[in-house]
């Protein structure tokens, strides 16, 4: 695990994708913060509405999950197939929370009549929160398909670049979710 | 086997931080704290956060060159966008 290896871990592919989908996501942050500018006060009084303690929660399962991803790629290098199975569960599981979490604090906004046209702060919020929400859909999707493969022993020490490849781009994610949270949420 | 222990200890103190983190930038949102220095605070905090992410939980910290750098450059012009807007 020490050595210094010329490329990422695995696909190349994903990488290139994630730099990709990195960019758009700076570029919506970086409009979101000029857009600010000149909103200071518009933006501080309705970032008050958010529900901090519920982002908290996400940040916490979204973290949690990506320390789980990281254990079952730690536990399939080892050839711990079964443990890498149930860290990869696990994962999936606190991505469910976040979803859950999500949806709950869509739904909230939908019942209180809140839309992209309500200010220019919630069409930042909501387009910016639902992209990542979608995201966070398609990252369950590709550790579901993980998780069962891993069932089925279709990993090991040597046949891994996959889970690699999936891990990547969950963690990605939860990148993403770390700046969006003080940005949108707190500052 | 002592690499994989050691593999780890290191991402579990690594989460536990991150976690720790998270719980400061909550608690600065509640407290109310408000002000260009403590926004810049919380962002660094969050950068931080996120080059932790690449180098430990992406694994980064194992590939050469730029390959090791991607995702700290995005975290870095990220960060000069935020200071220049927020001190605008």
């Amino acid at each position: 695990m020490t050595k210094v290896t010329r490329y990422p871990p695995g696909e190349i592919i994903i990488w290139l994708f994630i730099m990709a989908e990195l960019l758009v996501f700076g570029l919506f942050f970086s409009a979101y913060a000029i857009t600010r500018i000149d909103n200071v006060e518009l933006f501080e009084l309705y970032q008050k509405n958010l529900d901090t303690t519920a982002a908290l929660y996400n940040t916490i399962a979204l973290l949690s999950s990506s320390y789980f991803v990281i254990r079952s790629v730690i536990a399939i290098k080892a050839d711990e197939q079964k443990n890498a199975y149930r860290w990869m569960l696990l994962a999936v599981a606190m991505g469910l929370v976040f979803i859950v979490i999500k949806t709950d604090e869509f739904s909230h906004h939908i019942d209180n009549g809140i839309t992209l046209s309500t200010n220019t702060f919630y069409m930042f919020y909501l387009s910016l929160a639902f992209f990542h929400y979608l995201h966070v859909i398609l990252g369950l999707v590709i550790l579901g398909v993980l998780a069962h493969n891993m069932n089925k022993g279709m990993y090991s020490s040597k046949e891994n670049a996959s889970v690699e490849t999936g891990a990547s781009y969950w963690h990605m994610v939860d990148l993403v979710w770390l700046i969006l949270f003080p940005l949108v949420y707190v500052m | 086997m002592k690499i994989k222990k050691q593999s780890t200890i290191v991402e579990t103190v690594v989460f536990l931080l991150l976690i720790a983190l998270t719980l400061v930038t909550y608690q600065v949102g509640k407290m109310g704290l408000s002000g260009v220095n403590i926004s810049l605070g919380v962002f660094a905090i969050a950068l931080f956060k996120g080059a932790l992410i690449s180098e430990h939980f992406m694994q980064l910290k194992h590939a050469s060159g730029l390959w090791r750098w991607m995702i700290l450059i995005w975290l870095i012009l990220l960060g000069i966008v935020i200071y220049l807007a927020f001190t605008a």
